[in-house]
């Protein structure tokens, strides 16, 4: 039980530290604050706020990983007769970090291959009225093989909400299953939300992020493992802009907790990691972006205190012409394996295209 | 062997943009200034810089060069603050490289922290900084733990610099097994330098004082000391924006061991020759070639086991050629060395798309 209540909790905090919820831009900078599309998905009704977009993002097809696989996404506002205006942005392709970020924890914790969504697709509508913003949308994803009964449901509905400086939202999970096609064992994924919060104060960020899950396994119907989980976030942002250029440091208190219920196992484990990073145009074509982060001071857990070093940076790249921006990390100097290297077989990945309308 | 203290000294220059990439590529002169000491600090200008690196490294000789690791200057006050965050102290990495011999799982130095303050005074640059580092693991496969803390202390004018670095922490244990707990302690490290200006040359003297001790389930097996002593002069002549400079030192060493009962001692006279050239506004290009003339000398002698000993005079091949580039554009600086790592492996004197740039690092100067 000690063997697994040490990995449980390597795992949980690895993940979390390493949570990929974003790409080319966002992996650079390792924080997600700043107006990016990428903030659309954990603050839907900042859609509005953001110029009409196409964008192209590379990835792999079947990638078992959370969050590396390809995706389209469009955005584009309308404005209204009474001079509201509303948006409407879609999405295919991308994970759902409430769907597969927990999918993708359960597979490094109990070893098992579930497979990420299949064909997600993700619709948001966002509007404005008497200076509020409102937003819907859901994200739904469906698989079914009929001759074994190899299932992959999901579904969230999404719900965002701006008012003056604050900016709420919601994800709630309707439905997260998946039957793995080898075992035949099914992962059921109930009671998943997630609570978000911003509060922009001239050059400050607040923010806060509540999120928890019931996860069940079950072989030949029956119930294996029971897991619970239960994360807050608390986050500071001190944004500097110094012409084109971008400057941030955020410190988050990080509390992730989980209830291993077949294994009787609690976890609880408290970070304070601190993010330092900047985004600065060289010239009209290049942007460069780049981070160091490191949890320092609180680092503790029932199995250790401090825990080991968590320094990683990372450096990317944009290219920007006329309306099209080419973002990406470089692949040797990103990421907690980073060989420092930059050359033919280590350049750019996470690459996405935007296009601005 | 008697301790030499015969003086050629080098001076560290005010370049406190001093990259990991730019010291390798320029054979890690001493006259470049090094961006953490405390008196550099506050005669430098508001920077955030990032190596790129990987998150873990083990404890070997050259590893501290490959992790990833960031550091911020920010005025404050009448001053600069200094934030290193992921960066490796060079004596407690040097240390426990030594040690890492009977502590195999040694580790370094986890998440730590660099905190830094300088400030001017009249016609005085001076600065404290601290160094701490903490960490434990109680349950799984290693159980171990390592912690460690510092102070340094530095001054200095136009004409000269002094530095004082104190390591009174410096400890690892791993306690997987029980009643067979492996233990090293370092002992309370010094290191003193100082260098001086007179026109184009620059000299440099430091004196460095480290030890630790390794216990087995209580039992003492091995117990060390070892001093050092550098000196070196540098000759810098400037050109059109381009810097060439050369310069030699004497440098030795005496360690011993007490409880294999082992002496060793070197002696050493390396030659350094380099150049920083602006081959454009935006693009610097660095090399260098060091390497030990005439004085090379190692001598080890081990009265437990004899068949260990080792004496050269002189030593090995020293050479060592090193090259990098520096883009610099807007507030942007990109550092990197070229045809990265060509100690052993004769393929990496290519210069080609798939030996292109390493170790990365990025400078922004707000």
């Amino acid at each position: 039980m000690g063997r697994y209540n040490f990995i449980f909790l390597f795992l949980i905090t690895l993940l979390a530290f390493n949570v990929k919820a974003s790409r080319g831009r966002i992996s650079a900078l390792q924080s997600i604050h700043l107006s990016d599309p990428e903030l659309i998905y954990y603050f839907p009704s900042k859609q509005i706020e953001i110029p009409n977009y196409l964008i192209f993002q590379t990835g792999a097809t079947e990638s078992t990983y959370y969050n590396e696989r390809p995706y389209a996404a469009f955005k584009s506002d309308f404005l209204s007769d009474n001079s509201d205006f509303y948006s409407v942005g879609f999405t295919m392709g991308r994970s759902s970090d409430l769907i597969d970020g927990i999918r993708d924890k359960v597979n490094r914790f109990y070893l098992t291959q579930y497979e990420q969504t299949a064909n997600p697709v993700d619709f948001n509508y966002t509007f404005k009225s008497l200076g509020n913003t409102y937003s819907v949308g859901f994200f739904y994803a469906d698989k079914n093989e009929k001759v074994n009964l190899v299932g992959n449901h999901a579904a969230t509905l999404n719900f965002g909400l701006r008012i003056d400086d604050f900016t709420f939202s919601t994800n709630a999970g309707l439905y997260n299953s998946v039957v793995d096609p080898t075992t035949l064992d099914r992962l059921s994924i109930y009671q998943s939300f997630v609570g978000r919060l911003l509060y922009e104060l001239d050059d400050i960020d607040i923010l806060l992020d509540i999120s928890s899950s019931q996860i069940k396994l079950f072989s030949s119907g029956v119930e294996t493992s029971h897991l619970e989980l239960l994360n807050y976030k608390m986050g500071l942002v001190k944004n500097e802009i110094n012409g084109q250029d971008k400057f941030f440091y955020r410190l988050d208190l990080v509390t992730e907790q989980g209830r291993e219920r077949t294994l009787n196992l609690d976890t609880r484990t408290i970070s304070l990691p601190l993010t330092v990073g900047i985004e600065s145009m060289l010239n009209d074509l290049f942007t460069i972006r780049g981070s160091v982060k490191q949890i320092i001071g609180v680092y503790k857990s029932s199995e250790f205190d401090p825990g080991e070093n968590t320094t990683t940076a990372a450096v990317g790249v944009g290219l920007n012409i006329h309306k099209i921006n080419i973002d990406g990390t470089f692949k040797g100097l990103i990421g907690s394996s980073a060989n420092q290297q930059v050359n033919s077989n280590q350049l750019m990945t996470e690459t996405s295209l935007t296009y601005w309308f | 062997m008697k301790k030499l203290l015969t003086l050629a000294l080098v001076l560290a220059s005010a370049n406190a943009f001093a990259s990991r990439a730019g010291n390798t590529a320029l054979g890690n002169s001493v006259h470049i200034a090094d961006a953490y000491s405390p008196e550099v600090i506050a005669a430098s200008s508001e920077y955030f810089s990032i190596e790129t690196g990987k998150t873990a490294v083990t404890q070997a000789a050259g590893q501290n060069a490959l992790n990833a690791e960031g550091h911020l200057v920010k005025s404050v006050g009448p001053g600069f603050l200094s934030l290193g965050i992921g960066h490796l102290d060079s004596t407690i990495f040097a240390t426990r490289s030594v040690a890492a011999a009977g502590v195999t799982t040694m580790k370094p130095q986890q998440n730590p922290l660099e905190i830094s303050y300088g400030m001017k005074m009249d016609n005085m640059n001076v600065g404290a900084g601290l160094i701490y580092s903490n960490y434990e693991t109680k349950e799984g496969t290693l159980k171990d733990k390592e912690s460690s803390m510092g102070l340094k202390l530095g001054v200095s004018t136009d004409l000269f610099y002094g530095r004082l670095k104190v390591i009174f922490a410096d400890n690892y244990k791993d306690s997987t097994t029980a009643g067979s707990e492996v233990e090293y302690k370092g002992k309370t490290a010094f290191v003193v330098s100082g260098g001086m200006n007179f026109g184009s040359t620059s000299v440099h003297a430091q004196i460095s004082q480290t030890g630790g001790k390794i216990t087995s389930a209580g039992t003492d097996v091995a117990n060390g000391d070892k001093t050092e002593i550098s000196l070196k002069a540098v000759e810098t002549i400037k050109n059109d924006g381009n810097d060439f400079f050369y310069g030699a030192g004497l440098t030795t060493s005496s360690s011993k061991e007490t409880v294999g009962d082992t002496k060793e001692t070197t002696l050493n006279l390396p030659l350094i020759i380099g150049l920083e050239a602006s081959a454009t506004s935006w693009l610097k290009l660095r090399a260098s070639v060091t390497q030990d003339v005439l004085l090379s000398n190692t001598k080890k002698d081990d009265a437990t086991t004899p068949a260990n000993n080792v004496e050269t005079n002189p030593g090995l091949n020293t050479t060592h050629f090193a090259a990098g580039a520096g883009i610099a554009y807007n507030k942007i600086v990109i550092d990197a060395t070229l045809a990265n790592d060509t100690t052993t492996d004769t393929s990496k004197q290519k210069i080609n798309l798939d030996n292109l740039l390493g170790t990365v690092g990025v400078s922004y100067k707000f």
